[in-house]
């Protein structure tokens, strides 16, 4: 698995695009066989119940939610929490994991 | 040895830090908590990190306040989680005139007691949203505290997924 994170709008897709795919090649639901996950953060919201292991060894990429002030909803806060959960879990199995900010990637591991 | 550990929510950067300070050579481990326990989440959420450490030989010190940090015992390895909690404590329920002031000089006093200390902070900073004033008021004082330890460490790091990345200092 190859694990791409960062803000919204950092350029997360352009970098996995960049690998040489196209917008062929990018899922955003679950169960899929293409290449690229896009998106989990909004999968993660739709189904609460989502590991790890319901994730395909693909080009994973997910929006970080956890770096502003504590949500006022509960689910709000839910949502961030277990989508953190998630990303720790997947970059433990992930043999590489990106980080991108500005559009420019940084590997993390 | 002096580390501030940062990241934002379930990131991963409490196992983190609690592996640092395992790591430290100083003896006896505190473990210096700042959340109290109002609310079930709150109760969950400390639940949660009893079982991270526990079996580890943690000695748990409750730290509330800024001039709590006074009190912990002298020369151990000590964990303070975290200051996102401490700041918010400090600002809301003591008061936000002297807050900066108060929790630099009473982590500052920690520093200088303990042995080796590891730092647990959060990255609140990047959402994008604009907060009511007393809000936005809080994440500067927690970001004027985070850069003036940063200044003070000797090691910053930074969590993500887990994974650490030193902006100062090294492994």
């Amino acid at each position: 698995m190859h694990l791409i994170i960062g803000g919204k709008g950092q350029g997360k897709l352009r970098y996995a695009l960049s690998l040489g795919f196209t917008q062929e090649d990018v899922a955003r639901s679950l169960p899929t066989n293409k290449p690229i996950l896009y998106g989990l953060q909004t999968l993660t919201r739709e189904d609460p119940a989502l590991t790890a292991a319901d994730i395909p060894d693909c080009i994973v990429i997910c929006d970080e939610l956890g770096c502003g002030v504590v949500p006022m909803g509960y689910e709000d806060r839910a949502w961030r929490e277990r989508t953190g959960r998630l990303l720790c879990d997947l970059a433990a199995k992930a043999a590489r994991v990106d980080r991108v900010f500005c559009g420019i990637p940084m590997r993390l591991k | 040895m002096v580390s501030l550990v940062i990241g934002g929510a379930a990131s991963g950067k409490s196992a983190f830090a609690e592996d640092l300070i395992l790591a430290a050579p100083s003896r006896p481990l505190i473990y210096a908590a700042t959340m109290e326990p109002w609310g079930e989440e709150a109760q969950k959420r400390i639940a949660r990190h009893r079982a991270l450490r526990a079996g580890k030989g943690f000695v748990t010190f409750e730290a509330p306040r800024a001039a709590n940090l006074l009190e912990i015992p002298e020369g151990g390895a000590v964990l303070l989680e975290c200051l996102t909690t401490l700041t918010a404590n400090e600002c809301f329920s003591v008061g936000f005139d002297g807050a900066e002031k108060r929790l630099l000089a009473g982590v500052e006093a920690l520093l200088r007691r303990c042995g080796d200390a590891v730092l647990v902070s959060g990255d609140l900073f990047s959402d994008g949203y604009t907060y009511p004033p007393e809000t936005e008021r809080y994440l500067s004082v927690l970001a004027a505290v985070n850069g003036e330890l940063a200044l003070r460490a000797d090691r910053v790091i930074e969590v993500c997924c887990s994974i650490p990345i030193f902006h100062k200092g090294e492994a």
